[in-house]
């Protein structure tokens, strides 16, 4: 080391300096070959972008799929979907066949700082059940505003004739946005059904494999329903206070009360792709019930939620 | 509005000098030197040491790349005056075109402190390898690549800008230019090594006056001659820090995307910026043209399908009045209340508010 370092300033001086003048030239040869200063367009398709400038909406609607990613329980009667027949409202459950019904998507937006206009959404309607196939309906696009704003909850209109084979149908609302920070919000559902307890109530509906491989389903039963929001206080902007609502939501807060016994036929199902199947909830009310009890049916597979109903069972 | 970022401003044309801006920088770190100079002068004259006056070879560089600095902030953008049929919003011009070329910093060919985040959309409704003339009667953004009298009477160059929406490599007849609006994003850089420049001449003024210390005068001298090229290092590093990172949890940062070898694909985009001139191309790319500069607003947005004179103006319109209400006063106190600090979904983490009969 020592030997190196007075080669270093005996003689090794001179060789660095002429590997810095070679290193120099390259670089005064790219100068005098460029054919202008500065940048030049990139070949690339893709490029990533960050700058405060660039703004991104986040529209969204009740996600069914994305709540329970977030381990949130969740109805299938849809708080942002709302069908409407000469202007009144009417549950899914109980259409009537080839009528026109209003269908009104309520989309929210996250951003506070990017609108979108003509935002495209896409109305469709399935068969009763989960992972039914999906038949368009229709598209419109509507003015979304920030959160906060005019125009947020925006409402999208369509309007829809249901098939004329009686039965019962769910709707599916997807937002198709341009640019979305979340594109995991943008698909909601409404798949409701109502029963009269006769003691039990039995409900039918059909299971579809719509994955490319063989699934065994298992199913989740409980009761939540959404409930009204808290009212607003001092300290309900915290972040705090927004977990503690958060948390009135998790999966598994709201069972099946007690005395009630729900089952489901077959328990844990085996489906090749494509193929369907009928299951058959059958749910026994406690003696002595009266009034409505919701309960949401919703359908696991090894790649997470299949989909689900929320069955009503009403009582006299 | 969102937060833009603005570190240049436009000239009015009457202020614009039109002199080859290095000249401008060498005439600038001229006037900076010229008095400690006369300073050094006498004191040497007097019996002073004279290599102190190799100092003034330091300060002159680093106030000609200040000058270069100002120079590139605030005398290189000219102020386009808006049309009388085409008012600016808020001071910021409106367009939506399709996505032709990007120039992101990282694209330089030749070591560059320029980071902007280039970019040129083919406006809405003019046909893919649309010319000057085709571009510029396109409505209703057409008059953005209209040639104005401010730089015509000017004398100033004006070429328009093209660019290719697909490179094949090898197969130049297979690509199609267009013509384009160029629009910048600014990174801050230049604004960076602009404040550094200035405070670099601090210690080397010290130095001036340490180097005459008789004994050790000159090794404080060239501590703090060093202590300007540090400062300098760091307004040239901290500038490479301003890119963003690809792994920031930023909901954001987004991508862009140009077209495919067929031609398709690429991002319909909705731009508010100001309306300039940049001189400072006929140097770099040897082109002018006027670009949105900086880019206030950008956004994505859904192809035009329906090119009706009608239907464009419409939804310019309804872009203005979308941004208008998402920048109001009342939308931005709206957004501080609790009912709207949901994250999730109004129904499930958000409040309601009371209503007050």
């Amino acid at each position: 080391m020592i030997l190196s370092f007075f080669k270093t300033v005996l003689f090794g001086w001179i060789t660095a300096f002429r590997e810095l003048k070679d290193r120099f030239r390259e670089v005064l040869k790219v100068w005098k070959q460029r054919k202008h200063f500065g940048k030049v367009p990139t070949p690339e398709r893709c490029v990533p972008l960050d700058n405060p400038a660039f703004v991104r909406p986040d529209p969204l609607i009740y996600d069914q799929y994305y709540l329970t990613s977030l381990g949130l329980a969740v109805t299938w009667d849809n708080p942002d979907i709302q069908l409407f027949l000469n202007g009144s409202p009417v549950s899914s459950a109980d259409l009537l066949s080839g009528t026109t019904y209003d269908v009104v998507a309520q989309i929210w937006n996250n951003s506070t700082d990017a609108p979108v206009v003509g935002l495209p959404v896409a109305f469709s309607f399935l068969e009763f059940g989960v992972g039914t196939v999906s038949v368009p309906i229709g598209s419109t696009a509507v003015d979304l505003g920030v959160k906060g704003g005019p125009n947020c909850p925006a409402l999208a209109h369509m309007a829809w004739t249901t098939p004329t084979t009686p039965g019962h149908y769910c709707v599916q609302v997807l937002l198709q946005p341009a640019d979305d920070s979340n594109t995991q919000n943008n698909l909601g559902q409404e798949n409701t059904n109502v029963g009269v307890a006769h003691s039990p109530a039995v409900f039918t509906w059909t299971l579809r494999n719509v994955t490319d491989g063989p699934q065994t389903y298992r199913f989740e039963v409980d009761a939540y329903v959404l409930g009204t929001p808290d009212s607003c206080d001092a300290n309900s902007g915290s972040e705090a206070s927004r977990r503690a609502r958060l948390a009135r939501h998790r999966r598994g807060t709201q069972p099946v009360p007690a005395g009630w016994q729900v089952s489901v036929s077959p328990v844990t199902p085996t489906l090749d792709p494509g193929q369907s199947i009928a299951i058959t909830v059958t749910a026994t009310p406690p003696a002595g019930f009266t009034g409505q009890q919701p309960l949401n049916v919703n359908a696991f597979h090894s790649k997470g939620l299949a989909g689900g109903v929320t069955l009503t069972v009403q009582h006299a | 509005m969102a937060d833009f970022r603005q570190y240049t401003n436009c000239v009015d044309i009457k202020d614009f000098d039109p002199t080859n801006p290095f000249v401008q920088a060498a005439l600038l770190g001229l006037y900076v030197t010229l008095p400690p100079a006369a300073f050094l002068a006498l004191i040497t004259a007097a019996g002073g040491n004279p290599l102190c006056l190799l100092l003034l070879a330091e300060i002159y560089l680093i106030a000609g790349i200040a000058g270069y600095c100002y120079w590139w902030l605030f005398r290189r953008l000219i102020c386009i005056p808006d049309p009388p049929d085409h008012p600016a919003d808020k001071g910021s011009h409106l367009a939506i075109g399709t996505l032709i070329d990007i120039l992101p910093p990282s694209s330089a060919t030749f070591p560059d402190i320029d980071n902007d985040y280039s970019f040129g959309i083919l406006l809405q409704c003019a046909p893919l390898g649309a010319t000057l003339d085709q571009a510029a009667q396109s409505q209703p953004y057409g008059y953005l690549l209209t040639e104005q009298p401010v730089t015509k009477d000017a004398g100033l160059l004006y070429t328009g800008q093209g660019g290719v929406d697909h490179e094949f490599p090898g197969h130049p007849e297979l690509q199609i230019r267009s013509q384009v609006l160029h629009c910048e994003l600014e990174g801050r850089a230049v604004f960076d090594m602009f404040i550094a420049s200035r405070v670099a001449l601090f210690p080397l003024i010290a130095a001036i006056l340490a180097c005459e210390i008789p004994g050790i005068g000159w090794i404080i001298a060239i501590l703090l001659a060093l202590l300007g090229i540090g400062i300098l290092g760091l307004g040239l590093g901290l500038g490479g820090f301003d890119g963003g990172d690809p792994t920031d949890v930023n909901p954001n940062i987004g991508e862009l995307h140009r077209n495919d070898e067929n031609h398709q694909g690429a991002d319909t985009l909705l731009v508010m910026g100001h309306w300039v001139y940049d001189s400072g191309h006929r140097f770099d790319h040897h082109e002018a043209y006027y670009e949105l500069h900086p880019v206030t607003l950008l956004c994505k947005t859904t192809p035009v399908t329906n090119c009706d004179p009608g239907q464009v103006i419409l939804l310019r319109t309804q872009w203005r009045k979308a941004i208008g209400d998402a920048t109001s006063e009342t939308t931005l106190a709206n957004q501080k209340l609790p009912q709207n600090q949901w994250q999730i979904h109004p129904l499930v983490d958000g409040c309601q508010p009371v209503i007050i009969v």
